[in-house]
């Protein structure tokens, strides 16, 4: 911990890394007074202008707003909210330009002012001493108040720290080129910026107060001593000129002489730092009851006749402001100082609460980096770094993507003061360079964290479909089971039984169903074309013949069922029957497409046309066989029994040829339909009417088409996986 | 007008204008080597300049870059005027080409063109003609004072294009000292001499030597440390490298001299004899080839300095400028590695 009784007497700096020593040209802006505030037409209040989220709208488009009236409410923590800089009428809520270096747009109040400037109600405290501190944490956060140096963020919230507070530093270094705007306020308003620290100091119970200004500002530091001469726990230092010593992490380090972990905050180490516009804010919200509805803006650069600091109300839009000071010339704009400002993107953006500096520069006056050469590794920019980085090496691995290495020589410690880009004598844009890879890391970072949450995702979600799977696999075996007792039990049961029972009936479709999905499956594998009988290439609609065989075959089955069932009162056999041939006609399709690209060996033997060594053919010519013996396909169905028809009664299973065997047995268990014994449980009974489609069979089609698909699915989760 | 990104300022010197810094810095050594030695080393000075630069160009067009903004960096500038101060002043032309060629067109571009050469590019050539032509690279003809057969211009572009004189003198026959004895440099002398045997001060009556150092030489070696130090008053240079070389040259030097006062070479010859200054501020202090942090500046000015000692008091050669600038150049990558500063917040350098 930090030696804070001995910061009051010890005359002891410390020393930072690097550093610069940038032109300061501050000399022209720097003289008093301030000037007054200007009051444009229009502002345009973006509702959000610090680090954190936006307050809740409280006004709507057409609403008669008075100055220093609340816009949005401050609903949750990192919240701030945002007042009306002047008197008039809400135009519009809506996106416009922001001020930040993406010109993104944000949204933002536009305020028809009608240069009445009339306030609202204020209640200013007298003495601060009869609130409480909740009190006047609420008004600060009620006023709006966020840091006013740079990254803006909730003053309220810095002021309730967790840890407790031995050392309030704040910050007058303003160590930035061109910018004079914490300067001019410490000479000209130095009792209120004190008046604010003594309120700070307070609330964060008496800590010693080190106030640091850069020793290029005299005035100042006159003024500051002069206002808290009658003030024990307080002290002025000088420190000396060199960029950036107004970094938080280099103002403690030459104060204290301690280093913020890298991971840490200043308040890790019993410090906390405040902006002296920030200080002046609180002060001015306390004892006028102004919010923070405007702010010391330098206005400078070479084309700038008479630069100035100007109060400037938060919202007025930067060109309307420009061309009020005599400027038409608006490209570019640079907003806040020449080392870490940025250009502007959108001149029509509007002042917000971290704006301290414009500058437009003269063509010669801020050169554009276009000569960019190689890195020498001359090593200036690793003298020059504050945060004792290797930026040189940053440079290669930035340019090299490798993010391992960018980490190792911790790329995050970088602050971007741009110390590193000032002094490399080849141009290299190195601040670019590293706020690039930054975001590069931090969304590959979030990648990372996104496909580990996908991964858990499909993982969990494969557990389930395996639960799934295996249910629906159990729930099969039953029902086959089921279906096997059922078979066992009936022809002895049951014998004389003339009505189908319907669970036997059941597990017979089931199976059925099983057997077209098989047979789904299989057909969706292969094949793109194929020859028909008379050597024409077709398209190959396989699939299509094999559903609607199977949708035949489902057909013939129930219709035989029924005959059989209801004809020769031995239903169960008949169903039996029924499922093998299903069965077979599936194993058989299967086995049929398995070989339709190999060379059929057994071909020359029966075959008399070259076109049916083809098993595809063959298929067709079958398919072709069973609507009715059609004239060209009689051929086929001739050429094939000289080999399958002394099998027809066996079963149809090995052969190669087997489904058109199997056709050829349908075909003529056509004929014998009318004669089908129980003794034969191989041929097929068929009905006569073939086309006999009935509106069920239709049915158990759709269904099965439907179970075919799911299993598709579930392979192609496998095939994922 | 696009200004790309922050910062919006630099700081004036950009790396062309600090190459000719360099270059302008030479001059004071140069002249009083040309006083020295006659108009050997300007000849030397201008074809190697000329040949870095012309073979940069022609690689340049080659690879399909812009070759005058580039050739416009000056770099290869100043790699061929460090190459022909370094070779000694008759060399054959051709040797100087060569070594220029291979300065830049292997060393230097092989490698990836500036910024990314491994070794320093004037040295890698010197190097390479001292191994392949150890004799005529060590043939200093004597400081003109002292030189029996004095030359002029005519007579020093006739020797270093034809090997001799206008009026027919071989570059042997120059060599020769008002003696008649074939001129040695100060080390070189120094190093036979207590290898015969001799003690320093008997070897330093010697005519080749002067007051302090090597007649001549240390007048040089005084021009060059005096450029050396304008440059690290404009910071173009740092103090780092030529600060550690020379401090490790004098501390080795000084225990090496108190254990055997006769036996070795003085300190006060070391700093002020051969290329020491030229090494330390001109040629150590080559960015490119050099360590990056602050610390391996230090470590590797050191190790040159320490090497220069070992090779010239132990190795074969009487100088040890080039060989030990090239041993380090190798130790880069390491040194950088393990100097690398402590980042701010940091508890410890990683
Ligand atoms: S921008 Fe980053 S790397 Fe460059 S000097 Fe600043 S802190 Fe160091
Ligand atoms: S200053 Fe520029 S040129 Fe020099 S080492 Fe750094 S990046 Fe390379």
């Amino acid at each position: 911990m930090i030696d804070v009784k001995k910061l009051l007497t010890s005359d002891q700096l410390w020393d930072y890394a690097g550093g610069v020593f940038p032109e300061y040209r501050k000399e022209q802006s720097r003289q008093l007074p301030i000037q007054p505030a200007w009051i444009p037409p229009f502002v345009r209040v973006p509702i959000r202008q610090h680090i954190g989220q936006s307050g809740n709208l409280i006004v709507k488009v057409g609403d008669h707003v008075l100055k220093g009236q609340l816009l949005t409410e401050p609903t949750h923590g990192m919240a701030v909210p945002v007042h009306a800089p002047t008197s008039g009428i809400v135009e519009a809520i809506g996106q416009t330009p922001s001020n930040h270096p993406s010109g993104l747009n944000e949204i933002s109040l536009t305020i028809r002012t009608d240069g009445l400037d009339t306030w609202c109600e204020r209640k200013p405290v007298a003495d601060a001493s009869t609130l409480s501190d909740n009190d006047l944490l609420q008004l600060i956060r009620y006023a709006g108040i966020s840091g006013m140096g740079g990254a803006g963020f909730p003053t309220e919230i810095k002021l309730t720290p967790v840890n407790p507070i031995e050392l309030l530093l704040i910050n007058g270094a303003e160590c930035e080129p061109y910018i004079s705007a914490d300067d001019t306020l410490m000479q000209a308003l130095a009792e209120q910026v004190v008046a604010g620290i003594e309120l700070m100091a307070r609330l964060l119970n008496n800590p010693v107060v080190i106030i640091a200004i850069e020793a290029d500002k005299p005035k100042a530091i006159a003024a500051m001593e002069q206002a808290c001469a009658d003030w024990e726990q307080v002290r002025v230092r000088t420190i000396p000129a060199k960029y950036p010593s107004g970094g938080e992490r280099q103002l403690i380090q030459i104060i204290t002489g301690q280093e913020v972990p890298s991971n840490g905050i200043p308040a890790d180490l019993g410090v906390v730092v405040h902006n002296v516009g920030t200080a002046y804010a609180v002060a001015r919200a306390v004892y006028q009851d102004e919010p923070l509805i405007a702010r010391v803006v330098t206005i400078t650069g070479n084309r700038v006749l008479k630069p100035a600091n100007h109060w400037v109300l938060l919202g007025t839009p930067i060109d309307a402001l420009l061309h009020h000071h005599g400027l038409d010339q608006l490209d570019p704009v640079i907003v806040g100082g020449p080392m870490m400002g940025y250009q502007l993107p959108h001149a029509e953006a509007p002042v917000i609460k971290t704006t301290n500096c414009l500058i437009i520069p003269s063509q010669d006056e801020l050169p554009s980096a276009d000569r960019q050469m190689p890195c020498i590794r001359c090593g200036s920019c690793a003298e020059a770094c504050p945060a004792n980085l290797l930026p040189q090496q940053l440079h290669w691995y930035a340019l090299a993507e490798d993010q391992d290495k960018l980490n190792e020589h911790n790329l995050f410690d970088c602050i971007e003061c741009g110390a590193c880009a000032y002094v490399c004598p080849s141009e290299i844009p190195l601040v670019l360079e590293y706020r690039q890879a930054k975001a590069m890391i931090r969304s590959s970072r979030q990648e990372q964290l996104k496909a580990e949450r996908a991964k858990q995702r499909f993982e969990a979600r494969n557990e389930r479909l395996e639960q799934e799977k295996q249910a629906r696999a159990e729930k099969h075996k039953k029902a086959a089971e089921a279906r096997l007792k059922a078979m066992a039990d009936k022809p002895s049961s049951s014998a004389s039984e003339s009505s189908p029972d319907s669970a036997t009936k059941q597990s017979a479709a089931v199976a059925a169903a099983l057997a077209r999905a098989k047979a789904k499956k299989a057909s969706q594998q292969p094949q793109k074309t194929m020859i028909d009988a008379a050597g024409q290439t077709v398209p190959d609609n396989s699939d299509v013949a094999a559903m609607r065989e199977a949708r035949k075959a489902e057909a013939r089955a129930k219709k035989a069922q029924k005959q059989s069932s209801s004809a020769s009162g031995n239903g169960a056999s008949d169903k039996s029957a029924a499922v093998a041939a299903a069965v077979a006609r599936a194993k058989a399709k299967r086995q049929a497409q398995a070989s339709s690209t190999e060379p059929d060996a057994q071909q020359p033997l029966a075959a008399t046309a070259s076109n049916a060594a083809d098993d595809k053919a063959a298929r067709v010519a079958a398919a072709v066989a069973r609507a009715k013996a059609k004239r060209d396909a009689a051929q086929h169905s001739d050429a094939k029994p000289a080999v399958t028809a002394p099998s027809e009664e066996q079963p149809a299973a090995d052969d190669k040829a087997a489904r058109v065997a199997a056709d050829v047995a349908r075909a003529k268990a056509k004929r014998q339909a009318q004669q089908a014994t129980d003794t034969d449980q191989k041929p097929q009974p068929t009905s006569a009417a073939e086309p006999a489609q009935d509106k069920a069979a239709r049915i158990a089609q759709a269904v099965a088409k439907a179970k075919a698909k799911r299993a598709q699915q579930a392979a192609q989760d496998d095939s994922e996986q | 007008m696009n200004l790309l990104s922050s910062p919006f300022t630099r700081q004036s010197l950009k790396t062309h204008e600090l190459m000719r810094m360099v270059i302008l810095c030479c001059i004071p050594g140069i002249l009083v080597q040309a006083y020295f030695f006659g108009y050997g080393n300007l000849i030397q000075i201008a074809l190697a300049a000329a040949t870095c630069w012309g073979t940069e160009a022609i690689i340049m067009i080659m690879r399909n870059r812009p070759a005058l903004r580039i050739t416009g960096d000056h770099s290869a500038l100043l790699t061929g005027v460090l190459l022909g101060i370094a070779v000694p002043p008759f060399l054959p032309w051709w040797m100087t080409v060569i070594a220029a060629v291979f300065a830049i067109g292997v060393v230097k571009h092989l490698y990836g063109g500036l910024g990314n050469n491994l070794f320093n590019p004037a040295m890698a050539g010197y190097v390479l003609l001292l191994i392949s032509f150890p004799v005529a690279m060590t043939s200093w003809q004597p400081v003109a004072a002292l030189s029996q057969h004095p030359v002029g211009v005519w007579d020093s572009l006739q020797l270093v294009f034809t090997g001799f004189s206008a009026d027919g003198f071989s570059l042997q026959q120059v060599r020769m000292t008002i003696d008649g004895i074939a001129a040695a440099t100060p080390l070189d002398t120094v190093k036979t001499d207590l290898h015969q045997g001799l003690t320093l001060d008997e070897s330093m009556l010697k005519p080749v030597f002067g007051s302090f150092a090597g007649a001549g030489w240390e007048w040089i070696n005084l021009a060059f440390l005096l450029g050396g130090l304008y440059l690290i008053y404009r910071r173009v240079t740092s103090w780092a490298i030529p600060g550690g070389m020379l401090i490790s040259l004098f501390v080795c030097s000084a225990i090496g001299f108190a254990f055997s006062p006769d036996g070795t070479a003085s300190p006060l010859l070391h700093l002020f004899s051969g290329a020491t200054m030229l090494g330390a501020f001109f040629i150590a202090t080559d960015p490119v080839s050099a360590c990056t942090t602050v610390r391996g500046r230090w470590i590797f000015g050191a190790l040159i300095g320490l090497l220069v000692y070992v090779i010239r008091t132990w190795g074969g050669y009487p100088d040890g400028v080039a060989f030990a600038v090239l041993l380090a150049n190798m130790c880069v990558v390491l040194i950088d590695h393990y100097s690398k500063p402590r980042t701010y917040g940091h508890k410890e350098a990683r």
